[in-house]
This record gives structure tokens, C-alpha cells and sequence, in this order.
């Protein structure tokens, strides 16, 4: 028996609300810790494979390609290249945004993968060579949002 | 079908919290289980992936999450699940990938990561009760085991210091785990002291929760001779799924697990598993689950495992070894992971690999089983030289 044949009132019926209250503490993991340390310092830090030389964005501590351990980890080059771009109109609780959100997906020379995050300012299109734009060091605490996102060159 | 040999195994530490995500744990297994193998990811066909609820790690879709880890990326690869017998159900997925003659190799890995959940991993089994008839009351997992240990007891007249001499067992096997998490030499009044959580089950007849991974390499019998001279051999599977109704069986026996077992045993050609089974893994979560659990599999009558466990006859150096690794009570319980490592050392005992931990006896053939759902899954295999 659908509810609405028979039920004018949800009220009517024998139901509660209940919910299941899970809450989380994550780690960044070996290679997420390198990451977010990095951010930290202004820095946006790959991994590279000892095994076939290529490097991961975001790091990863195996090599997808060669299954080795990744051990080493440096800073790419400060400048990348939009790849994609999208522009939210619509929020999280599907509320109109008076200003849309910004999303980029930035790639960066030599590297496998690359970043999603917001972009800054104007002019920022696919194709256009982006800087990071960082938060204030006192402000930096070691979160993704560490960065403010991806600014026009 | 073909013929199916485990080649390598590896597994993590387990830990309280691990810094290492699923997907890097489940690499760090994945890795050695090749490097013991000779083998390299080119030479892995398959994958399956064992992992407990997504609400441990907090990832929703975790099988997809940790495929990279697990070395899936661009393999045919699946996630399989059946609670707590996940960890011995991933290898009977993997046995099935190459015995059907698809593969010749599956590389297969159980992961769990249950420290992220807050305030603590109990809250994943909470929701997997019933909304209407068993929620209300607040229920955790404890409480349905508690029911269950005490039916189990009074039934055969067990006393409670019988069954705590499998968490003083098991635990003291731990300590020659260079893995464990809770290795202890304990007595039977420390068990008894312990604090009560739900009783009669207390601090010390309960697994930890845990973070960790494991892995086995599977293969064919085509090719095992590329990989190893010494290859152990699965020859008997087994699964069983009961009603989620558990009130509607008797608790003081595994009829599921017996059921599993029956299918692993008529595949092996056993018919007497007391003679032709040297030692066992049994699933142990709880002190009283490795004797419910030895009954279910037919190792020892019903009733009669708390007399063998008094008797020292499944000690290490007894004439029926349990849990030689340790267990989940003395290793640690990341739930899947828990039951792949118990066929890492149905692997490592068969090769006379398991250093300090090898049992005194020649072994030609082990079982492991794992348990699970709603005290309602039995997930069994054998393995023989
Ligand atoms: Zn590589």
C-alpha cells in the first residue's frame, strides 16, 4: 500500500525519525601528511616514482603504474595550466548562490594528475597559466583549504 | 576447474590508529605478498578486495577508494562482503576467479581502517540493527555476543574461567607476532578481573578494534611453477549465509558455520576433519567464539572444545593447534583484514615459514574460518601442502 493511496497524514502512521550520528577523525596518510605539510609551507608537493620516474598530484605513496613505494616527494613548479574549469550556481542544500563558485582543475609540467580547487580573481579560463594563491602563513593549518585556489598569471 | 595455489602473503602491522590511510595500508600488504611471490603487478590478472562496512573508514564506495592501494587500477577487479566473514570470503572469491579457469592469478586483499570512526567503531554495528525492534533498545554488538556466550554456557555448562584460557592462549601466541597489536602473558584470574562491558563478556574475552591490511597471491596450477617450487594448495572452500532473523535459531551453536564447513570438507574429500585437519584459524573475536567456532567446523564436538582448551590440546605445541597465530584476540581485529591474515598463516605454517610462531607438529593441511553479518555468515577454507 503506497502511503499516499491510503494516508493523508504521515502523522497517522506508527513512524519516528532516527538518525545514525557517525562522526570522523581521518589521517592524511603517509603521502596526504607530505601534502598537507607542504601546503603549509607554501609549497604544492608531488610524489615521484623511484621505479619509472613518474611523478603523482596529488602524491601518492605507491606508484600506481609500477606498484613501488614512493619515497620521494618534492615541490612542482609554482605555475600550472588550467585544464577544466566549472562554475557552481547552485550550493551544498541546493540554495541559489548569488556568486558562483569557481572550480579549476590545474595541471602541472612533468606531472601525472594535478589539483582541483577554487579559482581566484578574474580571468581565470581553461588554458590560462595559473599561480597558487596561499593564506596568510599565521592562517595556514595544514588543510586542503590552506589555499585560497588558482589566480591568472 | 583448475587446480589453485597461494604463492605469497603479506600483511601491516595491526594498530590501535595507523597514519596510513586504507589505500596505503592495503599497498604495504599488497607489495609484500608480490615481493614473497617473485611476482610483479604486471603479472597479477585480478583483484578482489575484502573491506567491512564503508562506515569504519568513512569513504562510501571503499571498495572503489582503496582499488589503487590494492593494486586494481585497470584489472578486473571487484569488492566482496559478508561482515565479519569478509576476510575469509575475499580468498574464496579469489579461488573462484582462477579456478573457473578466467585467470591465472588474483591477488587478494583485506583492509580495514576503523580508527577514523567517532566516538567509537561500535557506532558502524549499531546501525546495522533493526530500526523497529532492536534499535530502540540501544543495542550494541556486544550485547547480541553477551546473549549469545551465555546461551552457549548454559547450555553445555561451561564456566567463564574455561573460556577465558582461549584469551590467555591466544594472546600469549601473539607474542611471537612481530604484528600484534595486543600480545600479553595473562592470566585466567586477569581475564576474570578484567572490566565487565556486557557481561558475561568482559575487557579481556574481547577482540581490539584495529587498523590494518593483508594479501595473497593466488594462482593456477598452470603456472605455479613459473612463481614457487613450494606451493600450498587450495582444496576446500566453503560459505554459508543465515536468516538476519537471529532469533530465530539456537545461539549456542553455529549451524551456518557447520554448513560452510560441510561444503569445504566434501570439495577437500574430508571426512574425518579431527584426523585429516592438523591445525585450525578459527574466527575469535571473543574467547568463547574459538570454541563455538571449533564446534561449528567440526574440530571437536558440541560441548567438548572448552574440555580440549583445558586439556592444552589446542595449544601450539598440542596435538590440535588453534589460532597458532595468535588470533584476532592477540594480533588485533581489523575486521577483513583479520580473516585474510588467518589465511596468511594457514600459508606460513604450511611452508614452515611462521618462524617463532610454527607449530610443533609436521602440518600438511590447516582450515581458517571467519565469521560474521548478524551472527549469521561462515566463511570457510583448507589449504594442504
Ligand atoms: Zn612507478
Amino acid at each position: 500500500m503506497p502511503l499516499r493511496d491510503r494516508v493523508t497524514s504521515v502523522g497517522d502512521l506508527r513512524s519516528w525519525t532516527d538518525q545514525i550520528p557517525f562522526r570522523y577523525e581521518y589521517t592524511a596518510g603517509v603521502a596526504g601528511e607530505r601534502f598537507l605539510r607542504g601546503l603549509m609551507d607554501g609549497r604544492i608537493v608531488a610524489g615521484e616514482c623511484g621505479g619509472c620516474g613518474k611523478r603523482f598530484l596529488p602524491p601518492k605513496a605507491y606508484c600506481t603504474d609500477c606498484f613501488r613505494a614512493i619515497d620521494r616527494f618534492d615541490a612542482v613548479g609554482q605555475d600550472g595550466i588550467v585544464a577544466a574549469m566549472a562554475e557552481a550556481w547552485v550550493g551544498f542544500q541546493g540554495e541559489r548562490l548569488a556568486r558562483p563558485k569557481r572550480y579549476v582543475f590545474v595541471e602541472f609540467d612533468g606531472v601525472t594528475g594535478g589539483l582541483v580547487h577554487f579559482a581566484v580573481g578574474p580571468g581565470v579560463r581553461v588554458g590560462s597559466r595559473v599561480a597558487p594563491r596561499f593564506r596568510p602563513l599565521s592562517k595556514r593549518r595544514g588543510s586542503l583549504l590552506d589555499l585560497h585556489g588558482f589566480a591568472k598569471k | 576447474m583448475k587446480r589453485v595455489a597461494v604463492v605469497g602473503a603479506g600483511m601491516t602491522k595491526f594498530r590501535r590508529r595507523m597514519l596510513e590511510t586504507g589505500r596505503e595500508m592495503s599497498f604495504q600488504a599488497s607489495r609484500m605478498a608480490l615481493d614473497s611471490a617473485n611476482m610483479e603487478i604486471k603479472d597479477v590478472e585480478s583483484v578482489v578486495l575484502g573491506t567491512a562496512p564503508d562506515a569504519f573508514d568513512g569513504v562510501h564506495m571503499k571498495g572503489e577508494y582503496l582499488m589503487d592501494g590494492a593494486g586494481g587500477t585497470n584489472r578486473p577487479y571487484s569488492r566482496v562482503y559478508v561482515g565479519g566473514g569478509t576476510g575469509v570470503f575475499a580468498p574464496v572469491a579469489g579461488w573462484w576467479h582462477v579456478a573457473s579457469g578466467m585467470f591465472d592469478t588474483c591477488l587478494v586483499v583485506g583492509e580495514e581502517k576503523m580508527s577514523p570512526l567517532r566516538p567509537h567503531p561500535q557506532y558502524a554495528f549499531w546501525s546495522i540493527f533493526d530500526h523497529t525492534l532492536e534499535r530502540p533498545l540501544g543495542v550494541t554488538l556486544l550485547w547480541i555476543f553477551s546473549l549469545e556466550m551465555r546461551r552457549y554456557m548454559a547450555v553445555h555448562k561451561v564456566k567463564e574461567e574455561d573460556i577465558a584460557l582461549v584469551s590467555v592462549k591466544n594472546k600469549g601466541n601473539a607474542l611471537d607476532h612481530p604484528c600484534a597489536q595486543l600480545p600479553a602473558r595473562i592470566t585466567v584470574d586477569d581475564v576474570m578481573k578484567s572490566e565487565p562491558i556486557c557481561l558475561p563478556v568482559k575487557r579481556l574475552d574481547v577482540s581490539p578494534t584495529s587498523d590494518g591490511a593483508a594479501a595473497l597471491m593466488l594462482v593456477s596450477e598452470d603456472v605455479v611453477r613459473k612463481y614457487t617450487d613450494d606451493p600450498v594448495w587450495i582444496d576446500g572452500v566453503g560459505w554459508n549465509v543465515d536468516t538476519q532473523y537471529w532469533t530465530n535459531r539456537d545461539l549456542y551453536y553455529p549451524r551456518y558455520v557447520e554448513a560452510a564447513a560441510r561444503m569445504a570438507y566434501k570439495m577437500a574429500k574430508i571426512d574425518n576433519p579431527r584426523k585429516q585437519i592438523d591445525f585450525a584459524e578459527v574466527y575469535d573475536p571473543f574467547d568463547y567464539k574459538e570454541l563455538h567456532h571449533m564446534e561449528g567446523v567440526l574440530l571437536a564436538g558440541k560441548g567438548e572444545a572448552p574440555k580440549l582448551t583445558r586439556e592444552g590440546v589446542t595449544q601450539r605445541d598440542g596435538d590440535l593447534p588453534i589460532n597458532p597465530s595468535g588470533g584476532l584476540l592477540g594480533v588485533g581485529n581489523p575486521i577483513a583484514a583479520a580473516g585474510t591474515m588467518k589465511v596468511c598463516e594457514l600459508f606460513w605454517q604450511l611452508r614452515g615459514e611462521a618462524g617463532k610462531r610454527q607449530v610443533k607438529k609436521e602440518v600438511n593441511r590447516g582450515l581458517a574460518q571467519a565469521w560474521g553479518d548478524l551472527l549469521q555468515v561462515g566463511t570457510v577454507i583448507t589449504m594442504r601442502r
